[in-house]
């Protein structure tokens, strides 16, 4: 999935949303060089605004370090950075030591307290919690505003954050062994709140709607970085900086730190709830269709249209055309003298329920005046999804109604999609061919990758039935600065961290080449078998189960897998390694409301350790999604290696939320602390549950105001 | 547009018509006009353009203008059902008034889903009515403001459209509700609505409209 898209995602996230949201007169939360809520290099008591992305980098002296924050509820906040620090080997050597020492941490902060008019914002921070622990600190922050202008923040830190100054003790703190880093993701609970504490405060001038002032006093005495390691020199706990804000979202800091650096920091602050391009674009739909009078047209009413030969045919063709228009096409097509069956692929509306409205539309221009029930099953890969009923009277009489979407919802029924009433007629689309050659990178580790091109190709023999494939050509790389270090070589089965191997070699490659059939088998049953080369480095064949009623917040799945590595230089061949393996899940999954979805998988992963993977997503209703996932198993911390576990973050973004156009495609990524091999699953195309989601109850109702769009 | 106006395969291939005729009209500035417009540059100049050129549609022709997304657009009228009449450009976009008064946009972005209000004799008489709104909104859900609206008559105006004067009477029209305000305008031409100014949404804010050709 990341391709143009990608670019296209890249360069529109900074230039479409600035220009569409209107200047703000108060004081917004900044982020800090840690990209968390805060000053210049101190965190302060603020969150962000509900659901925000906040993605910033900072440079000074020889870090660099960028982070991705999200506001995971209106008072929790949690963060993924990278930091990289130059000239690591300096002073203090190491053998088999790099000269740029790169770590990954995860923060989580509690807004404790909101701000009012008399008390302050308070905000309660782990830093590093999960990763090396180099970085790793406790604080409390609160933070005030003063009319407009002025925000004042005073903490105090723990662990990093307590290493200046410090005004007392809390017991002993675990030391931090500096001179071997530790594969850390461990959380560290025995660490916290526990040692020195000391102070650390900073204020903001607001001096104009894009110019801010900044100082602060910091807490950190860098003590592996500027002590040990010599890497800058601290001279200095205070900092100045000055920041430029432009539009809603960019905003960029030039600072002084700690008295012998210049730092510069890029942030870019996202509110996923509105859309870059504006709002839902894309012409309007038609009106619906009027019935004529009884008396003008009686054979539409009495039914006996329903025996007339060629009558089906007419209506197919009329219906298929005004489907067009909307990217839809007819699965099967039947009705009686009262009610018109409709299973329809939708194949560019975002929304469920905008297609729902459409066909619904088509509906009451095609069909004759007796029939007045619309059963529409929006179907997926040959499966229908769920069967919407709608009254054509209701349709009607609500058209211009005030508050129309609503009253409508309350007239349609939303069921399991049953099976297609026999007879009717079925699709003519198939066999169908599509293709796309699409830009593509491809990455081996931080800031290591290439780009080229990649060709997928889907041939649909029959409904449900799929052969697709992909092939990636790379172009330009920067492979050769990629350095296996030694501590790096993973001792179990080499499932994934051989990927530098599979970048080198397979250049061009055949990433993907399979056949994939789905079916329903019963009614709130669906399944899907694929077999042939499933992934770039996975061949076998994959079978999966999953039972979700339509109206049902809950899921349960059942995957089975049986798979063999295949060879580094993306061919057909499985030479190289000498290994298969039988691995499943099954899975939970539960939609909490509000866009909170939660999944968790049990089961046998790739290398043939055995765990569970613990995921969390908040999805808006225009179909952007932020989620984090962890993945425990029965290998080690040590066999893991760097990270001890797998965990990472996941990002989806609709075409459609950046461009307003009618499109279903989306930019999905996921970003890891570092892939490894422990915890790692087949990445298969097509996993049931997200395919047919969209047209369950759930996602329909979060999307149900577009019913008339 | 009067109350007896049918719609009918004549009218679909009118607006076909209207389609084509506006991007000879407006040169290279039809369809990606609205591209442009939309990032926020000012594409269409139809100030410029004659009124005779566009009586040559022969299709009622209402003059839309949406400051926010920098479009000036031409529509002609696409349906009629009971007195809710709904227009339509060349690109797509739509707008319908039950009795004159905006009930509908399609194709802004935050668009008014639907919406209740008064009837257009009730802003002439200027008795005070409640209004309610439903515009697409953040995360796209619809949300709902409710307004109280007093109509205030502001006297006789002298209203240009492409040239050609009309004589109308302005009333304001402020609606206010707890923590806000908007306020439509009206030019009545002899009990019908001939200009007006009327709110969208937050975002899209107001639009402006003008009947050039009844």
């Amino acid at each position: 999935m990341i391709g143009y898209r990608t670019i296209l995602a890249a360069a529109c996230l900074a230039a479409c949303q600035q220009a569409a949201t209107p200047a703000n007169a108060e004081m917004k939360t900044t982020l800090s060089f840690s990209g968390v809520p805060g000053v210049i290099d101190m965190p302060s008591g603020e969150a962000l605004p509900d659901g925000a992305i906040g993605v910033t980098v900072g440079a000074f002296g020889p870090q660099i370090r960028t982070t991705l924050s999200f506001q995971i509820t209106p008072r929790i906040t949690g963060s993924f950075r990278t930091m990289s620090t130059r000239n690591w080997i300096d002073v203090v050597p190491q053998p088999d030591g790099y000269d740029t020492y790169i770590d990954r941490s995860f923060d989580l902060r509690f807004l404790v307290l909101k701000e009012t008019t008399y008390l302050p914002s308070l905000t309660v921070g782990l830093q590093d919690f999960i990763g090396t622990g180099l970085f790793s600190a406790e604080y409390i922050a609160a933070t005030k505003t003063f009319s407009d202008k002025v925000k004042v923040t005073a903490g105090l830190g723990w662990g990093r954050l307590g290493s200046y100054g410090a005004i007392g003790s809390f017991g002993t703190r675990p030391e931090f062994d500096s001179s071997t880093v530790g594969n850390g993701g461990k959380v560290s609970t025995g660490q916290w709140f526990k040692g020195d504490v000391a102070p650390f405060a900073g204020i903001e001038w607001k001096i104009n709607d894009r110019w801010t002032a900044k100082a602060e006093y910091s807490s950190d005495i860098y003590e592996v970085e500027a002590g040990l390691r010599q890497t800058f020199d601290r001279k200095s706990p205070f900092n100045f900086g000055l920041e430029y804000q432009r539009g809603e979202s960019v905003r960029i800091g030039l600072y002084s730190l700690y008295g012998s650096e210049i730092g510069l920091s890029f942030n870019l602050i996202l509110n996923p709830k509105r859309r870059a391009a504006t709002g839902i674009l894309g012409a309007a739909p038609v009106s619906v269709g009027v019935r004529p009078t009884r008396s003008s047209d009686p054979s539409s009413y009495d039914g006996g249209w329903t025996s007339q030969p060629g009558n089906a045919d007419t209506l197919y063709a009329n219906l298929s055309k005004r489907l067009a228009v909307d990217g839809m096409t007819i699965e099967h097509f039947s009705y009686t003298a009262t009610t018109v069956h409709l299973r329809v692929r939708n194949g560019s509306i975002d929304a469920g329920p905008q297609a729902i409205g459409r066909a619904a539309r088509a509906l009451s221009h095609v069909m004759p005046a007796s029939v007045e029930v619309f059963e529409i099953v929006p179907v997926v890969r040959g499966m229908g999804t769920s069967k919407v009923t709608i009254r054509r009277s209701d349709l009607e009489a609500l058209e211009h109604a005030p508050g129309n979407d609503l009253m409508l919802r309350d007239t349609v029924s939303i069921a399991d999609a049953g099976p297609a009433p026999s007879g009717g007629l079925g699709p003519d689309i198939y066999p169908k061919l599509t293709w796309g050659l699409a830009p593509a990178i491809r990455v081996s580790g931080p800031l290591k990758g290439e780009a080229g091109l990649r060709l997928n190709a889907r041939y649909e023999i029959r409904p449900g039935l799929v052969l697709s494939g992909s092939i990636y050509k790379g172009f330009v790389d920067n492979l050769d600065k990629y350095e296996v270090r030694p501590e790096d070589i993973s001792v179990l089965p080499h499932v994934r961290s051989d990927i530098h191997k599979y970048n080198v070699n397979g250049d061009p490659s055949l990433d993907r080449l399979t056949l994939a059939w789905y079916a329903k088998p019963a009614d709130n049953l669906y399944s899907r078998l694929t077999v042939g080369y499933l992934e770039r480095m996975h061949a076998g064949v994959s079978g999966e189960l999953l039972w979700k009623p339509a109206t049902s917040r809950l899921a349960l799945g059942v995957e089975v897998n049986y798979s063999k590595q295949r060879d580094t230089d993306g061919g057909l061949g499985f030479g190289e390694f000498d290994y298969a393996i039988a691995t499943g899940h099954v899975s939970a999954y539960y939609d909490f409301g509000k866009g909170y979805l939660g999944q968790v998988d049990v089961g046998r992963y790739l290398a043939g350790d055995v765990g569970a993977t613990f995921s969390f997503d908040r999805e808006f209703a225009n179909g952007v999604k932020v989620g984090a996932f962890a993945t425990f198993t029965s290998a080690s911390a040590e066999e893991f290696g760097e990270g001890s576990f797998d965990k990472g973050i996941r990002l989806t973004v609709p075409m459609n939320w950046l461009l307003g156009q009618p499109s279903r495609d989306e930019f999905e990524t996921t970003i890891r602390s570092l892939q490894r091999d422990g915890g790692a699953r087949l990445d298969v195309d097509g996993r049931l549950y997200e395919s047919i989601r969209d047209y369950h109850v759930g996602r329909l109702d979060s999307q149900w105001g577009r019913v008339w769009r | 547009m009067g109350p007896g106006m049918a719609v009918t395969s004549m009218m679909i291939f009118r607006h076909a018509a209207l389609a084509i005729a506006s991007v000879f009209l407006l040169s290279a500035c039809g369809g990606a006009g609205m591209i442009a417009g939309l990032a926020g540059n000012q594409g269409i100049q139809l100030d410029s353009v004659p009124r005779s050129k566009i009586e040559k549609f022969g299709t009622p022709i209402l003059r839309a203008t949406v400051p926010s997304r920098g479009l000036d657009l031409l529509m002609s009228p696409r349906d009629v059902r009971g007195n809710v009449v709904t227009w339509e450009s060349a690109e797509g976009i739509t707008f319908a008034f039950r009795d004159g008064v905006l009930i509908e946009s399609r194709g802004l972005g935050a668009d008014l889903m639907s919406a209740s209000g008064p009837a257009s004799g009730s802003i002439a008489n200027g008795a005070t009515y409640s209004r309610s709104y439903y515009f697409v909104s953040d995360n796209d859900q619809n949300r709902k403001r409710n307004y109280t609206c007093t109509p205030e008559a502001r006297g006789a105006e002298t209203v240009t459209i492409f040239g050609k004067n009309h004589q109308t009477r302005h009333v304001a029209e402020p609606c206010l509700r707890d923590v806000g305000r908007i306020s439509n305008d009206f030019w009545f031409e002899n009990g019908t609505i001939r200009k007006s100014r009327q709110w969208v949404s937050p975002d899209v804010g107001y639009v402006e409209f003008s009947r050039v050709v009844d």
